[in-house]
Parts: structure tokens; C-alpha cells; sequence
């Protein structure tokens, strides 16, 4: 059974970061496709839903929680969750991050491990959805 | 170097380590002077500043470490401001994770800045002026600095 996520963030080394620590995870990710800010992935997410993604806050255009505010309206991209992979240090703004609609947090710099604990509960959601 | 530019600078440790598997190392007394950097800024709340330089060779490694280049292809060169800023980016979040001194109440962290300082003179006035501390990392110079109160 596949999974697969959108990777969104401005920074190209960011995403390869997180490519490189889900791989290496091996939590059974089968397909990670990238963009490069709110509004691509808004776009990309319109010619193909993914099972999660994974967005930085601060982005140019969009941000993180205008992205899944965006998603959370949409009913053709309703039901993807967002999760957040940032460097915010700040307890009470990530706290308030799932009143707005955030499903995770992960914060930055992220390892194989961590993405592990982040992902796995949604790969395992999302495969029970398909038994 | 007080506590919290140390605590700053084992932030950057860190993060060069886990992220681009670069150890920092003390710079030799008698290092060169710095002919250009790269730097980036990340403007933390309304009166603080982070910020980290770096000659773009240095830059260019650490995208040639995260990103799986070829050494020395010009890709590497192109990715390396990038590298460069998010290397900035989540030291800075980590430095303020741990900044038990504001008691919770962190500032916000801005997207970080960057630009170029050429010339020697120019190199060691800035550094001069933002109290730099300066380590080695790839046989290149990277420094740290914190500008303003936090």
C-alpha cells in the first residue's frame, strides 16, 4: 500500500533535508513530491491529492497555516492533513497551531527519527482507511 | 564570549553536525584574513538580530553535504545561500528553544536576510562591529553573532 506526501517549503535544502531523513526512515513513504511555497502546493495538490503534508510556516505567498486553512476550505482537498516541520521555538505559538488546524509538529532540525514518530501514525490512519 | 553567545554557538554545533555532518573545530590564531562573506540575518522580535557568515566556499560545501551534489559543481555554488539560510534558520529556533531566560515569551523569528561583504577591510569591520565569534568548519571560517537585545 502506497503513502505519499508534499513536501512544502521555500528553502530547496529544507526539502531535500526532509527527503533524505524520510527515506531514510523507511516508514513506508512511497512517493514525496515537493513545492516551493503555499500557492504551488495548493496547485500541485489540485492535479493530484497526496496522504500528508508536510509544510514550513514562514513561506513568501502562503504560509504554513494559510496553506491548511486553504486545504481545511477546499472539499477537493479536504480530509489531507497538515503537519509543520519548522524551526519555531515557541511552545505557545505551536500550541496554537492545532486550534488552526495543524495535525503535527515537528520542530526543526528534523531526523530520521523524529519523522518517524511525526508520520507514521497518519501512514498507519491512512492504511486502516484502506482495509 | 558570554553565556548566551555560547549557547548560540553550540546551537550552530548542532546544527551543522545533524544537518550538513560538519563539526566546528577552534580557528588557529594566525588564520587568514577574510577576503568576502556571505551573510545571513535573521531579525528575532524588534531589537534583536542573529547572525551567521560564511565565505561562499563554505556555503557551498554545506549544500554539497545536504543536497548530495558533485564537490565543486556549480550547483553547489548556486544552493549554497540557501544552505546557508536555513542553516541560520534552525539554529536560531533551537538557540531560542533553549533561551530559558525569556521564560516562554519568544520574540518572533523573521525570514532571514542575506548579503555579501567584499574586501578584507570590510570582513573585519563588520565582525568588529557585531562582536563575531568565529570558528572553523571545512578549513573555512563561519561566524556567529547576536546584535541587540534579547
Amino acid at each position: 500500500m502506497g503513502f505519499s506526501i508534499l513536501i512544502v517549503d521555500d528553502s530547496a535544502t529544507t526539502r531535500a533535508l526532509i527527503k533524505r531523513a524520510v527515506g531514510m526512515a523507511d516508514i513506508g513513504v512511497t512517493e514525496m513530491r515537493e513545492a516551493g511555497d503555499g500557492l504551488a502546493a495548493l496547485e500541485a495538490l489540485r492535479e493530484q491529492r497526496v496522504d500528508l503534508i508536510l509544510a514550513d510556516l514562514h513561506m513568501p505567498r502562503m504560509t504554513g497555516v494559510e496553506l491548511a486553512h486553504e486545504v481545511l476550505r477546499d472539499p477537493a482537498l479536504k480530509g489531507i492533513p497538515v503537519a509543520v516541520v519548522s524551526a519555531e521555538p515557541s511552545a505557545e505559538r505551536i500550541s496554537a497551531l492545532r486550534a488552526a488546524g495543524i495535525k503535527g509538529h515537528l520542530r526543526k532540525p528534523c531526523t530520521p527519527e523524529s519523522l518517524r514518530d511525526l508520520i507514521s501514525p497518519f501512514v498507519e490512519a491512512a492504511h486502516g482507511r484502506q482495509n | 564570549m558570554d553565556a548566551k553567545t555560547e549557547l548560540l554557538l553550540e546551537a550552530l554545533a548542532e546544527v551543522m553536525e545533524t544537518t550538513a555532518f560538519i563539526s566546528l573545530a577552534p580557528l588557529p590564531e594566525q588564520a587568514a584574513p577574510i577576503e568576502s562573506l556571505l551573510v545571513v540575518t535573521i531579525q528575532i522580535g524588534e531589537s534583536c538580530k542573529i547572525h551567521i557568515a560564511a565565505p561562499a566556499a563554505l556555503a557551498a560545501a554545506i549544500a554539497t553535504n545536504v543536497l548530495m551534489l558533485d564537490p565543486g559543481s556549480p550547483e553547489a555554488d548556486e544552493r549554497g545561500p540557501d544552505a546557508l539560510k536555513e542553516i541560520l534558520n534552525v539554529t536560531a529556533g533551537l538557540y531560542l528553544s533553549r533561551a530559558d531566560w525569556l521564560a516562554g515569551a519568544i520574540p518572533e523569528m523573521q525570514i532571514p536576510q542575506s548579503r555579501i561583504i567584499q574586501g578584507t577591510d570590510a570582513v573585519a569591520t563588520w565582525l568588529k562591529s557585531v562582536d563575531a565569534q568565529i570558528a572553523l568548519a571545512e578549513e573555512n571560517p563561519v561566524a556567529i553573532a547576536i546584535e541587540g537585545a534579547l
